[in-house]
């Protein structure tokens, strides 16, 4: 069979992304710009700097992913691009230019959602892995409980009901004074705490037993920093950070490992920006070896957002023959699963 | 030498294909559909339209500011998308001036004048100067710079000039009434018809940036803004 090459580019928050992807599992390029040092003056990401950097990098972005991968466009089988979720300045950067850049070229133009690039990641990291499969997509705009029952079929089995988990790290981050992004900073310093020091609810919510909410747990937190200034008592800033990591990652392996349980599912894919998350991939593999599940993680580089997933997911568009117009426009709020062009 | 002109910096979207000066074809819609889905098809439809292939374009004029932070991006993503596949430069123009360009010819001053919100515009003045006494090879100078301005200080500015002023651009519509009861100066309003974006005007004009040796790499492009973000305004950066 002929390898297929997918560019995809992603542009969705903070990162401006290109790369090329052989037959939607080889990485040949992944080009990863990241606006990180410029959203932590702001303590999170501002939506209209980030696409003005976006507009900026993204040409260059895409040059050298063809250029590392040893390619010119010519290589190039079809492109792909995060039309959502996301925010929508940064998204109509990149919808924008890989549109016209298509159109230029006359190549397949594949539209891409964000969260399934984040599952795609796995099939990257894991070559063997095809679905059904059980996954959790977590990262600072995503929380989901997602059953993979096919490349192009998925069954939400829980998400929040409010912030998302990352959300609530780079919250509480901000709350004790470890600044942007709250996910790695908190994840360093708790290495430093007790975990168990002090208990923030597991919040339990209505609608699916598989849903999550971490507004709770966000709000103990700055309750407990406010009690504890009131009280003139001293805040150890790692044992919070630890704590507050505890309940989170307590809440999104235990729903995922008890989901797997009673689906008896025998292997976890985990994606996302959040599954980065030194304490979470731990816990993971403990409950996992504990109940004979296989846990899949992606490397911390296709955790975070990167174009390499949505290339890879691109692939799968490609193969069914599913082609973008060039009226695609960006969609924030995307569903997993749904298809709006 | 064949000229893609593309123009999305406020409520209309505009692409114009021209080659050696003429204008080959237009397209121009001001409507609430969004840009980001009407300007490629739009790109297509100029191109078909005049009767070329795409692959015959040399150059890419785009309005790159001021205008709607976002309309300018989405522009400036085709514009960028269309060169790299052309394996072409891409020439700025800045939209006041292409405004300005649909007016040449006029006497007294042409002052576009485009919304900017909390009671602003994004402006800049010209006039007409001409290579020679037989009125050959107009062009426009500069006579007030691009700015972001409160519209009281611009009419204080215009008004002491001493010069009629053709006011054109979308901030007709937001500021007639105040123009009408307040400027102390001779003054026009452009028509509908020529007080709108052009990418005509932006394509023409592009050409003649082009042959004064103004065409750029697309990793040069920028979008003249004329306004930093909220957020850094309120950092005081």
């Amino acid at each position: 069979m002929k390898d297929i090459n997918i560019l995809g580019i992603e542009s969705s928050c903070d990162e401006t992304a290109a790369s090329v992807v052989r037959n939607g599992r080889e990485i040949l390029s992944n080009v990863i710009y990241s606006q990180i040092d410029i959203h932590t003056l702001y303590g999170g990401v501002v939506p209209e700097i980030a696409s003005r950097k976006h507009i900026e990098k993204v040409d260059s972005v895409i040059l050298k992913a063809l250029k590392d991968a040893d390619m010119t466009i010519d290589d190039i089988d079809g492109i792909a691009v995060t039309y959502g979720p996301g925010l929508v300045g940064p998204l109509l950067v990149g919808v924008s230019t890989t549109k016209a850049y298509a159109f230029g070229t006359n190549k397949p133009l594949l539209g891409v959602n964000h969260i399934e690039g984040h599952i795609a990641a796995n099939y990257i990291e894991h070559k063997d892995l095809e679905p059904p499969f059980l996954c959790l997509v977590v990262s600072g705009g995503h929380t989901h409980l997602v059953r993979v029952q096919d490349y192009d079929s998925y069954e939400i089995l829980g998400f929040t009901q409010d912030d998302a988990a990352g959300e609530a790290f780079d919250k509480v981050a901000r709350a004790i004074g470890l600044g942007y992004p709250g996910g790695p900073k908190i994840d360093k310093v708790a290495k430093e705490g007790n975990p168990h020091a002090i208990e923030f609810p597991r919040a339990k919510v209505g609608g699916s037993v598989y849903d999550f909410s971490f507004s709770g747990v966000k709000s103990a937190v700055l309750n407990y920093l406010n009690a504890a200034n009131m009280k003139g008592e001293e805040i150890v800033v790692a044992d919070v950070a630890a704590s507050f990591q505890q309940a989170v990652i307590d809440v999104l392996v235990g729903h995922t490992i008890e989901c797997a349980k009673e689906l008896k599912e025998t292997r976890i894919a985990v994606a996302g920006g959040v599954a980065s998350n030194s304490a979470l991939r731990a816990l993971f593999k403990e409950m996992g070896e504990k109940e004979g599940i296989e846990i899949l993680t992606p490397s911390p580089i296709l955790c975070t957002d990167n174009a390499a997933m949505i290339a890879a997911r691109g692939y799968y568009e490609f193969i069914n023959n599913r082609f973008a117009g060039l009226d695609l426009n960006a969609v924030p709020n995307l569903k997993i699963g749904t298809i709006a062009f | 030498m064949t000229i893609i002109g593309i123009d999305s910096s406020g409520t209309t979207a505009s692409v114009s294909v021209i080659s050696d000066g003429k204008v080959l074809s237009a397209l121009t819609q001001d409507t609430a559909y969004t840009h980001s889905r009407t300007l490629l098809p739009m790109v297509d439809n100029a191109i078909k339209m005049a009767d070329i292939k795409k692959e015959e374009i040399d150059l890419v004029a785009v309005a790159n500011g001021p205008g709607s932070f976002t309309g300018l991006r989405i522009g400036a993503g085709t514009a960028k998308g269309l060169a790299m596949a052309f394996d072409t430069k891409i020439v700025e123009v800045p939209t006041l001036d292409a405004l300005a360009f649909r007016l040449i010819y006029s006497d007294g001053l042409i002052c576009p004048i485009m919304n900017a919100r909390r009671s602003q515009v994004y402006t800049a003045t010209y006039e007409t100067v001409f290579e020679n006494e037989a009125y050959e090879n107009p062009s426009l100078k500069e006579v007030l710079p691009m700015e972001a301005i409160d519209i009281y200080e611009l009419m204080d500015k215009l008004a002491g000039l001493g010069k009629k002023i053709c006011f054109t651009g979308d901030g007709i519509e937001e500021f007639r009434e105040t123009i009408i009861n307040e400027f102390k100066a001779p003054f026009e309003f452009a028509p509908p018809h020529l007080s709108r974006q052009s990418a005509a005007s932006v394509a023409l004009l592009g050409e003649k940036y082009y042959n004064q040796g103004r065409a750029i790499d697309i990793d040069k492009f920028k979008i003249l803004y004329l306004r930093k973000s909220q957020a850094e305004r309120e950092k005081g950066l």
